[in-house]
């Protein structure tokens, strides 16, 4: 037995060990962009291409871990290296810069500040209590204020992951007749403001606990849509949504078990004028469900955060039909997200 | 992506929803046929709250079929209309509130090898009404006990039924 193990060992297997490796070290190099990105080095780089030893006295940190970092960051992407120079590229000046107005940075700072919730004892606890290990943590606060802090660094967060694909996913399909949308629980104002200002014979209602809405006010009248976007402090599962004739719910069904999800479903056809529209803004899972990766890690995120996961465009688009709507149809908008859409006949 | 309510302790997430079920002998035919078909003739039976109860759309029953009822729940009397959403016959059937909030399902299920059929029946208030706030814990009770007493009701008629159907044995 002993002997036969030892040849099996010396032939070479029919796949290498890549992937063994991906998942090991794409835990550290992903934490490389992370640490880069709260030590400033994009900022740094803001104006203009720097040298390593420069990069090196403006962080305060020594050549090695600099090394480190700024090569996985450009190997990655995010940084270029010309002539012993860093420099952004158009990803990292997109996305990681606090003036572009596409800025993602606060939602990496929310995932850096509350890593304990992606650490392997965290995931295994959520996996094996089928557990959310983020509720109830309003009891670790020690103050109302220091509650409503840490809420607007969520809300922040979000509005930084969704202002970017809030004025894309209004052009995926005609939405020109609709007159008032309701956008559910969106927690921050984005896709709001991205539908208004796309539409603009558009009124908005924006749904949420009214914490939540005392923080989406701010976004609201920066963009000067004071007008045209109310807020609607409320608990959008037992009370009465406004009238409108297209509902919006943007990363929302994640959030929940299907049974909740069919649950907003029957009440926005129950609330939707005849000829209503839903609109569903998700990451969507293959109608098979190998995958892709993206959504399949989505939902291990879910499963720290809530009591949710993804879904495919065939479950969302089944559970639409399931319950009355229409001409339902399923887009891809930007990025990872997707609309799945139907109307009330 | 954060469900702040449940993080925050900003507010509940539990919707009012009653559900129930309960094992019945028959078949999936015959089951469908006493809900489903004969909706408009039984409904008042497994739910003596119904007082009166019409078609409002012509034909048989099918997925679109309205109808209006009125119901007097623990002396309060209602009128709602309500359209069927969802018919599959042998499968479920799904009333959702036509202006008023509220859904019903029927699902049933064939266990022990489709000689004995699950029913469930789950009952959804899509909202409250500001005045009723105050009594939401009695309101989630209520749809609770609502929804055990429905299937146990449809379970009674349905073997009633087949009793009076089935020829005695002398």
């Amino acid at each position: 037995m002993a002997s036969e193990a030892l040849f099996i060992v010396q032939k070479t297997p029919p796949v290498d060990d890549r992937p063994l490796w991906d998942v090991v070290i794409g835990l550290y190099g992903n934490q490389a962009l992370l640490l880069a990105h709260h030590l400033n080095v994009f900022e740094l780089l803001a104006d203009g291409p720097r040298s390593s030893s420069d990069i090196c006295e403006a962080l305060k940190i020594r050549e090695r871990p600099a090394d480190a970092i700024l090569t996985t960051a450009t190997s990655l992407g995010f940084l270029s290296l010309k002539d012993g120079f860093y420099a952004l590229t158009l990803i990292s000046e997109t996305y990681l810069l606090a003036k572009s107005p596409h800025y993602f940075g606060h939602f990496w700072d929310l995932i850096i500040e509350n890593d304990q919730f992606h650490s392997f004892a965290s995931l295994k606890k959520a996996i094996l209590m089928d557990s959310p290990q983020s509720y109830g943590k309003s009891n670790i606060y020690h103050t109302h204020l220091e509650q409503a802090e840490v809420l607007k660094k969520f809300t922040t967060g979000m509005h930084s992951i969704s202002i970017t694909g809030a004025f894309v996913w209004p052009d995926a399909i005609d939405l020109s007749s609709h007159r008032v949308m309701i956008d559910i629980a969106g927690t921050s104002p984005a896709e709001a403001i991205g539908a208004a200002l796309k539409l603009p014979n558009l009124k908005v209602f924006f749904l949420d606990f009214p914490q939540v809405c005392e923080l989406a006010q701010p976004y609201i009248d920066q963009y000067g849509l004071t007008d045209r976007i109310e807020t609607v402090g409320m608990n959008i599962w037992c009370d009465r949504w406004p009238t409108g004739d297209l509902h919006f719910f943007s990363n929302i069904f994640h959030e929940w078990p299907m049974e909740k999800c069919h649950f907003l479903t029957a009440k926005s056809f129950n609330s939707l004028e005849s000829g209503g529209r839903i609109v569903i803004h998700e990451v969507l899972y293959n109608d098979e469900k190998t995958g892709p990766f993206f959504p399949a890690a989505y939902s291990m995120m879910m499963m720290a955060w809530t009591e949710g996961r993804q879904y495919s465009g065939k479950e969302l688009a089944t559970m639409l039909k399931e319950i009355g709507f229409e001409d339902i149809e399923v887009h891809k908008v930007f990025g990872y997200y997707s609309i799945v859409t139907g109307r009330k006949p | 992506m954060f469900n702040l309510g449940s993080m925050f302790n900003l507010g509940s997430s539990n919707p009012v929803i009653g559900k129930a079920h309960v094992l019945i002998d028959c078949n999936k035919e015959e089951l469908f046929q006493f809900i489903g078909d004969r909706l408009f003739e039984n409904y008042p039976k497994w739910s003596p709250e119904v007082k009166e109860l019409e078609k409002i759309s012509s034909g048989s029953v099918k997925q679109g079929t309205e109808g209006r009822q009125v119901r007097i729940d623990h002396g309060r009397r209602s009128e709602s209309k309500f359209i069927i959403c969802a018919y599959e016959p042998g499968v479920r059937m799904v009333l959702i509130g036509n202006g008023d909030p509220f859904r019903c399902m029927y699902e049933l299920q064939e266990i022990n090898a489709g000689k004995t059929i699950k029913l469930t029946f789950t009952f959804e208030l899509l909202e409250i009404l500001a005045i009723m706030r105050p009594f939401e814990a009695l309101i989630h009770s209520a749809i609770k006990e609502g929804a055990e007493r429905t299937v146990q009701n449809i379970k009674r008629l349905v073997e009633q039924e087949q009793a009076t159907k089935t020829p005695s044995v002398v």
